[in-house]
C-alpha cells in the first residue's frame, strides 16, 4: 500500500475526530470563540514540530507567503461555511455545495499542475463528495465542518 | 444571488484552493515546515473572528475551549499527515480521499455521542468505502 494512501487515511482519521470535538465545542461556545480556540491550539503544535523536527523558515518571502496563504485559505473557508448557515442557507443545500470543494482542487491540479487522472480515480473523485455529503447529513440536518 | 450561496461558493473556492496551495508548498519545503508556516496564516481568519460581537460568547467557556483546543491539536496533526500524503501523492487524488473525513466523524458520533445513522448516512458509508477503494491505488 503506497505511503501517500496511509498518510491520507491518517489525515482523514484526525480530521474526522475533529468533527466530533468541534461539535462538542460549539455546544458550549460560539463558532467564533471555538475558531479562536482552534487557531490558538495550532501554536503549541507548531512549537512541538519546531522542537522535534527540522523546520527551515529561511524560505524566502514568496514561499513563506505562499505557505501562510494555506492557513488563511483554510481558516477563511471555515468562517465562510459558518457564515453560509448564518445567512439563512439550508443545510440540505449548503452541505452538497461545500462538499464539492475537492473538485476545485482536482480541476486545478489537472489543468494547472498537469496531474494525470486515471478513469478509476475519476470514479473515486466523483463518488467521494457525494459520500461526504451523505455522511454529513445528520438527522437534525447539522453539518460536520472541518 | 443570495448571501448564503455566495458564502458557500467562497468556501469551496477557499478550501479547494488550499488543496492546490498545499501541493505547491510540499514541492518546495517539508510537511513540518509547511505546517509551521500555515500557523502564521491563521492570524488573518483569527483576526476576523476577533472582531465578531460573539467572539467570547459562551455557556461553558472552559469546556468549550478544551474541545476547541483538541480540535486544533488534531487538526494540526491531520494537516501534517495531509502534507506528507501530498509529498508523494497527487493532489487530485489525496484531496478527495481526505475529504471523506465525515466517515470517521459519523462512526465516532455513533459510538461517542450515541447518535443513530440515518439511511442517507448508511448509503454515504458504502459510497465512502467504495471511493476509498477506487482511490487507493
Amino acid at each position: 500500500m503506497p505511503g501517500w494512501f496511509l498518510f491520507s487515511i491518517a489525515a482523514l482519521v484526525f480530521w474526522g475526530i475533529t468533527g466530533v470535538t468541534q461539535k462538542l465545542s460549539t455546544n458550549h461556545i460560539s463558532t467564533e470563540f471555538s475558531f479562536l480556540g482552534f487557531a490558538a491550539a495550532f501554536i503549541p503544535v507548531a512549537v512541538l514540530i519546531g522542537t522535534a523536527f527540522r523546520v527551515d523558515l529561511n524560505l524566502g518571502a514568496g514561499v513563506f507567503l505562499l505557505g501562510a496563504l494555506g492557513g488563511a485559505l483554510n481558516g477563511l473557508g471555515a468562517l465562510t461555511s459558518f457564515a453560509a448557515f448564518e445567512a439563512g442557507g439550508k443545510s440540505s443545500i449548503v452541505i452538497p455545495i461545500v462538499s464539492a470543494y475537492p473538485l476545485v482542487t482536482v480541476l486545478a491540479a489537472h489543468f494547472l499542475l498537469h496531474e494525470q487522472i486515471t478513469p478509476r480515480h475519476w470514479a473515486g473523485i466523483i463518488l467521494a463528495p457525494v459520500a461526504a455529503w451523505l455522511l454529513s447529513r445528520g438527522e437534525s440536518g447539522e453539518e460536520t465542518h472541518r | 444571488m443570495p448571501r448564503w450561496l455566495i458564502y458557500s461558493l467562497l468556501t469551496i473556492l477557499l478550501w479547494g484552493a488550499w488543496g492546490v496551495q498545499s501541493k505547491l508548498m510540499v514541492d518546495r519545503t517539508s510537511a513540518y515546515t509547511n505546517q509551521v508556516v500555515f500557523t502564521f496564516g491563521l492570524a488573518l481568519p483569527a483576526g476576523l473572528a476577533l472582531v465578531s460581537k460573539r467572539r467570547f460568547q459562551a455557556r461553558n467557556a472552559a469546556r468549550g475551549l478544551v474541545y476547541a483546543a483538541a480540535t486544533g491539536l488534531l487538526g494540526g496533526l491531520g494537516n501534517v499527515a495531509f502534507y506528507m500524503a501530498l509529498e508523494s501523492g497527487q493532489a487530485s487524488v489525496v484531496a478527495p480521499l481526505t475529504a471523506l473525513f465525515p466517515l470517521v466523524t459519523v462512526l465516532l458520533a455513533l459510538v461517542v455521542l450515541k447518535e443513530r445513522l440515518n439511511r442517507g448516512q448508511l448509503a454515504g458509508l458504502a459510497l465512502a468505502l467504495t471511493a476509498i477503494y477506487l482511490l487507493s491505488t
